[in-house]
């Protein structure tokens, strides 16, 4: 077997708390997965592996008798390509005849296992421990197990090793778990993993088997659309900046691809509205352009010609690969801080070196075609749904990409949302690992989750099996929700003839999932003369969305006289739609 | 639980009112939807569901014993 390459813990020793249930979080991508556990606060956070790295690439390689598994991987694309595995998480409990050849030519083919029918695997070249020679003395199996010392060490011989899909997953997985387990220094119990929400069944049976394969108790395989949920119906999320009833869009843009999720959130109880997702958007688009442009600029500084994107085999091939690994930096730099970011790369093209910086204008107009397949998705979902983008409260992000604040500018305006809406980059929380951090929240969520499956006590042994019985919980998923907000109106002389007629009290709201009970405290007023009564209707109403053209107010600042346009401004306005009971009662004592 | 406690002073009623016709007092019919099956929210739901039937009192109660717990 091949050595793993990994140094030892280099995360700080934690100081033990047994209350911290030991679960993690995994956010098992296509690209990078991470880990989340609990610190001795009581937060579920994402914990840095060995290498220091809290984004850990989905690669394997292999290079003579070593393997190398995460980010130290990546490096191997460049010269060692056919023996580098990337992509396995999106083949995972697919037949060999269900995939369709990768496009990808930089790294090892998925081929036909040589034995197993159907079954898609990897061939990489490995050094082997050559076989002990047959007319070497035979060690007597009651001695101490002698050390590599006894035997002389003979050459490792070149050979082949065959690696199915799940087998590269199982050492993929198994080397996160032994990350937390040198962070927690504790035995992992359980992990809740995330899963694409378009995963089948047989897939997300091979993730299971896979993770069990390498010794983790799965407790539950959690959508990527939903895993956000626990992370952003805590109290600590959005500081008190939204009502517990209110309409969340996630969005997950990834390296290859990007997922929406339109949520109804009504007191921490969250519903799909809508949700879709795409395999041609997702940051894929931003590199390609982004190393083209430092290609050019490289070509510029050192006149040796150099063309990326598509690139011909042989050298040009080699820098683009070598680019695409070094903007991974530049990419994380851009949307941690306002500055220009710069992009180094040795011995580029024959061998000269290459610096290059991009500030963020001109990386936002490089992302601009990104920015803009993501609002054109995000509005399509919205309409299909009927949902007015001036009625969503919340944006949330997810996925790497979702961290360009450039992404959240764009798409706050084109998206027709309100300036209002709440996006992790409004709250503040995207940079220095805060609560909004689209990379770290879809871990920090199964963690969560797994703490409460863990807390389940053993009469509540039935609950903690559904969670891990996806037939069994569809069902208990299932639920009606609301179609119309349900509330009471207090009849008022001064808004007679209005939409209302009166004072409009929010009881229940739109796709609320019943039954609900909501519990709502005002005080009436009444005439004392009338015998303390009062009265109100219990209506159902429904918001609608009036457009109004209004004049730009001018601009103080603006020097330039151009001509104001004018802007649609959008109302909402509540209209009750039918009365389903009128309720006279007494006041107990009038003031 | 859900509770809203508004700072809302409710007007009084109006001399001319004239209660509205009450046609049906059913909610529109409800839209089918699929429950994100994570928080604590959704555990409340699916112990409701599975353990009490939709019975919110013996649901309280069970909180309330956990509570004292
Ligand atoms: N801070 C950051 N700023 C900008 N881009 C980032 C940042 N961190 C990671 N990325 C980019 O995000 C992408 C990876 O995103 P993510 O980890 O969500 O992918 P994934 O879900 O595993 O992949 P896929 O979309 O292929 O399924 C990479 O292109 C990476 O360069
Ligand atoms: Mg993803």
């Amino acid at each position: 077997m091949a050595t793993t390459k990994m140094a030892n813990g280099t995360a700080d020793a934690p100081i033990e708390v047994p209350l911290i249930p030991p679960v993690v979080g995994i956010n098992f991508g296509n690209s990078y997965a991470s880990i989340a556990v609990f610190t001795k606060e009581g937060h579920a956070e994402c914990i840095a592996n060995e290498d220091g790295e809290r984004q850990i690439a989905c690669a394997l390689a292999f290079y003579g008798e070593e393997m190398y598994i995460g980010n130290q991987a990546k490096p191997q694309l460049v010269k060692n390509g056919k023996n580098t595995i990337t992509g396995f998480r999106n083949i995972l409990g697919k037949k060999f005849s269900e995939i369709s050849q990768a496009e990808s030519s930089t790294s090892a083919p998925v081929i036909q296992h040589p034995d197993l029918p159907d079954e898609p695997a990897y061939k990489v070249e490995v050094l082997k421990a050559a076989a002990p020679a047959p007319t070497g003395p035979k060690t007597a199996s009651n001695t101490p197990a002698a050390s590599a010392l006894a035997t002389p060490a003979s050459e490792p011989v070149p050979g082949e090793r065959i690696l199915t899909v799940s087998e590269v997953t199982t050492i993929f997985i198994k080397s996160l778990i032994q990350s937390a387990e040198d962070f927690m220094g504790t035995k992992v119990q359980g992990a809740v993993i995330t899963v694409p929400t378009w995963f089948t069944d047989s897939q997300r049976t091979a993730l299971e088997k896979a993770a069990t394969d390498a010794g983790v108790h799965v407790m539950q395989l959690l959508d990527e659309g939903s895993a956000t949920v626990p992370a952003t119906t805590a109290d600590a999320w959005a500081g008190g900046a939204l009502s517990p009833d209110h309409t969340q869009l996630v969005v997950d843009v990834g390296a290859s691809s990007l997922s929406l999720s339109l949520l109804s959130l009504r007191w921490g109880l969250a519903h799909v509205i809508a949700s879709s997702s795409s395999t041609s958007i997702g940051a894929a688009m931003i590199d390609s352009a982004l190393i083209k442009f430092f290609a050019t600029d490289f070509t510029k500084k050192t006149k040796v010609p150099l063309t990326v994107s598509p690139a011909p085999a042989g050298q040009d091939a080699r820098a683009e690969a070598k680019l695409l690994l070094a903007i991974e930096h530049t990419k994380r730099t851009l949307s941690a801080s306002a500055g220009a970011a710069t992009c180094s790369v040795e011995s580029l093209k024959d061998g000269m070196d290459y610096t290059g910086t991009v500030n963020r204008l001109r990386f936002d107009m490089i992302a601009k075609p990104l920015y803009q397949a993501v609002a054109t998705e995000v509005s399509k979902l919205l309409s299909e749904a009927g949902v007015d983008p001036v009625l969503v409260d919340e944006i949330v992000y997810v996925g790497g990409t979702g961290s360009l604040p450039g992404l959240d500018e764009h798409l706050v305006l084109a998206g027709g949302f309100r300036d209002s809406v709440v996006t992790p980059f409004s709250l503040g929380t995207v940079t220095g690992g805060g609560e909004g951090d689209p990379t770290t929240v879809l871990a920090r969520g199964c963690a969560l989750q797994a703490a409460l499956i863990a807390a389940f006590e053993d009469e509540d042994e039935e609950l903690r099996q559904l969670f891990s019985n996806s037939a069994k919980l569809r069902e208990v998923q299932e639920v009606p929700a609301t179609s119309a907000s349900v509330g009471i109106v207090f009849p008022d002389a001064s808004k007679k003839g209005e939409e209302m007629d009166g004072l409009w009290i929010s009881v229940i709201a739109k796709e609320t999932p019943l039954p609900a009970r909501r519990l709502v405290t005002f005080e009436v007023e009444v005439e004392s003369d009338t015998a303390n009564k009062f009265l109100f209707e219990v209506a159902e109403a429904s918001v609608q969305i009036e457009v109004e053209m209004q004049k730009q107010e001018p601009d103080e600042d603006d020097e330039d006289e151009e001509e104001l346009e004018d802007v649609e401004v959008k109302q909402e306005v509540l209209k009750k739609d039918r009365v389903l009971g009128i309720m006279e009662l007494e006041a107990k004592n009038a003031i | 639980m859900s509770a809203v406690i508004t700072d809302i002073s409710t007007p009084i009623l109006p001399k001319d009112y004239s209660p509205p016709t009450v046609e049906s007092s059913k909610i529109t019919s409800p839209t089918q939807r699929r429950l994100v099956p994570a928080g604590p929210a959704f555990i409340n739901y699916a112990r409701l569901k599975l353990h009490h039937n939709f019975d919110l009192d013996t649901h309280d109660q069970h909180l309330a014993t956990q509570q004292e717990k």
